[in-house]
């Protein structure tokens, strides 16, 4: 007999657990970078491919954002990840400004995949 | 009864109570098809009117961040809270052109998010985000008059078309 497997649920991580008002790019520039939130994000993503889960990430709440945040912060998981594994796995939800969602998937993501094929490593500062 | 009838049709008196139920039932037709007609047309022209005021709103507010920008007047802060709240608004009044027009939309939202991904994106922003003011460079500056001139040409457009409709 085998026992019926419950669907797992997919993993969330908020920004605004993060942080409400996200900052600029690097951690040298300011508190709440986007390069600090990448380690946050990084962690995420790992629990997500050992549970075997799809991972949510949700930008709603914030004060906004600077593109430098999100572009920094999506475009290193890219970089360490690769796109195609960083698309498969995540989900990015934003209703209070959707275009952030546009900007990420036509712009960020292959400007950094095209880094990581270049080995343009990201700065640490 | 029915041959009474038949009979008082033809006389002199009934053709003139038929004309004058004839013009009165014109006139009143006339009334109401006017009254909805210029209720429809003052609710439409209301509406039109409603959303160009909005519209020409965004576009002053835009003109007096642009000058906070090119005076070295915000924090990178108030620039990006300010961004979001622009975002806000402006899909508010797109939801209402494309409710109203039934078209996709304003090319205004578009451009508002190529000016907030651009200025946000700019090393200056960046550099200076932990300061009270952020002091743009001259080509920064250059930069945002050349977005600015875009937006108050889109938007100049735009109300021209709304005008046609």
């Amino acid at each position: 007999m085998y026992r019926k497997m419950g669907k797992k649920e997919d993993k969330e991580c908020r920004v605004l657990d993060f942080s409400s008002d996200p900052g600029p790019r690097y951690k040298k520039q300011g508190v709440d970078s986007g390069e600090a939130f990448y380690a946050v994000l990084k962690k995420a993503f790992n629990d997500a491919v050992k549970s075997n889960v799809k991972l949510k990430i949700i930008l709603d709440g914030t004060s906004g954002y600077a593109s430098s945040f999100l572009d920094e912060a999506f475009g290193r998981l890219v970089y360490s990840e690769s796109l195609e594994s960083v698309k498969q796995r995540i989900k990015i939800i934003s209703e209070e400004e959707p275009e952030w969602i546009d900007m990420l998937y036509n712009k960020t993501f292959s400007e950094w995949e095209d880094r990581r094929k270049n080995k343009q490593a990201p700065k640490s500062t | 009864m029915i041959e009474v009838l038949k009979e008082f049709l033809k006389t002199e008196e009934a053709s003139n109570y038929i004309a004058l139920l004839n013009i009165s039932i014109t006139t009143i037709v006339g009334i109401v098809l006017s009254c909805i007609i210029h209720k429809r047309y003052s609710r439409k022209k209301s509406t039109k009117d409603y959303i160009i005021s909005e519209i020409l709103s965004v576009r002053d507010l835009y003109i007096k961040q642009f000058d906070f920008l090119y005076t070295n007047s915000k924090s990178a802060k108030e620039i990006k809270d300010w961004f979001k709240i622009m975002s806000n608004r402006i899909t508010c009044v797109d939801e209402s052109v494309k409710k109203t027009y039934k078209t996709r939309g304003l090319p205004l939202k578009s451009m508002h998010n190529k000016i907030q991904i651009e200025v946000t994106n700019l090393e200056d922003y960046n550099n200076q985000y932990s300061k009270s003011k952020v002091l743009f460079s001259e080509y920064s500056k250059s930069e945002m008059l050349k977005y600015h001139m875009e937006l108050l040409n889109k938007i100049n457009n735009l109300v021209l078309d709304l005008y046609k409709k």
